[in-house]
């Protein structure tokens, strides 16, 4: 049998061709040397570009534009509303002040005594004072002429449109000791028909 | 170009080394991939990934042993790959149960009957392209054992490891094959008897 078998493989093996050309060759080549090239890409090497100094240089661009962008909002960002919030020298200002801040809100309070609470309680149950600024009312005179007068007038039937003006809160910070004064409202009346 | 120059300029991922390596064995390997696969988009298909794959993973050539067989490994792998693929496993796994009954009788023949078939074929002048399609008419399985054996020159217990089948059915599969084959070029000589006739 072993005869007969080898004589079919030598046939076979004869009739089969060791080499085959074709003319896709070329095209074949392209196509495995643009496969080659990406993965080149995909693989690092110190000596050739790859997608890790690609990343690198994304994120080196990145993080450049990002800081520059936040420095020029950073000017173009308008000054901070002193009302709101004040700086440090205007605290200096008003910690000078505060002595005769307090006798201005002393005298305040002691005309405040002398108006007539349950008519001011009919604007929504407010309690509606002087506004005691660190600037004008700080002037302890003119709080003593505005004490021989009621500071909040008492309200008349007719008028009863109210405004609030202005609500200042302000904080002054000495040091560790936090002097918080109170909420001011000042209410303006319109006159009396 | 030096196959050892070709072997150092590959692993430097060289472009001329890499261009130089495909020009000296394209035809070989596109010869092998033909004859599994019988067709040459196919056969460049797979020619295509065999050549990725040697060179992205030419650090795995050690140096130990044939270069040109280290290559031709990956492409006859890739080659069994794509058949048992292309089968969907049952056609590829199951050769063995392959029944013929006229190849059984046959290997009840004598050695005189053998010697007469052989005589046979071998007076009948077959052409290439003859064979070639009495090797395709052949199942998977067969062929690619007979293959292995005759092309490669592999062992039973290669295949055997290569295939994921038992030596003994490789053994079988040969014997099948060789007899199948030659049941018909024995069938296309009596045709072309009949035809002069």
């Amino acid at each position: 049998m072993e005869p007969a078998n080898n004589f079919i493989d030598d046939l076979v093996r004869k009739s089969f061709p060791d080499k085959v050309t074709s003319a896709e060759d070329t095209a074949l080549w392209d196509s495995i040397d643009k496969t080659l090239r990406f993965k080149g890409f995909l693989r690092f090497s110190l000596s050739h570009f790859n997608i890790y100094y690609s990343v690198l240089i994304v994120l080196v661009i990145s993080s450049a534009s990002y800081l520059i962008i936040n420095n020029a909002s950073a000017k173009n960002t308008p000054p901070v509303n002193n009302n709101s919030f004040q700086t440090v020298p205007a605290v200096k200002d008003n910690i000078q002040m505060d002595s005769k801040d307090n006798k201005a809100i002393e005298s305040s309070v002691a005309a405040s005594q002398n108006v007539n609470l349950p008519t001011a309680d009919k604007s929504g149950g407010q309690n509606i004072q002087n506004q005691v600024s660190g600037t004008t009312d700080a002037n302890p005179a003119n709080v003593n002429n505005n004490s021989e007068k009621p500071l909040i007038p008492a309200e008349d039937n007719n008028s009863k449109k109210t405004k609030k003006v202005k609500v200042i809160k302000k904080q002054v910070v000495i040091t560790d000791t936090v002097h918080k004064k109170d909420t001011v409202y000042i209410k303006k009346t319109s006159p009396t028909k | 170009m030096t196959e050892e120059q070709i072997i150092e300029g590959c692993r430097k991922f060289s472009k001329d080394a890499q261009k130089a390596l495909y020009e000296k064995y394209v035809s070989t390997f596109r010869a092998i991939c033909r004859r599994y696969t019988a067709d040459t988009q196919n056969a460049n298909d797979i020619l295509h990934d065999c050549f990725i794959k040697i060179f992205t993973k030419f650090d795995q050539f050690t140096g130990n042993g044939s270069f040109e067989g280290w290559m031709k490994r990956i492409i006859i792998n890739a080659c069994i790959s794509w058949c048992r693929d292309r089968n969907t496993g049952d056609q590829f796994l199951k050769v063995d149960e392959i029944k013929d009954d006229s190849i059984y009788e046959e290997e009840t023949d004598t050695a005189e009957e053998c010697n007469d078939v052989q005589s046979t074929i071998l007076n009948a002048n077959f052409t290439k392209e003859e064979i070639q399609q009495a090797v395709e008419l052949l199942p998977e399985g067969y062929k690619m054992v007979f293959f292995l054996y005759v092309f490669e020159n592999y062992k039973h217990n290669e295949i055997a490891r290569e295939l994921n089948i038992d030596v003994n059915t490789s053994k079988s599969q040969l014997s099948r094959a060789r007899k199948l084959l030659q049941k018909k070029l024995m069938e296309l000589c009596q045709t072309r008897v009949m035809v002069t006739s």
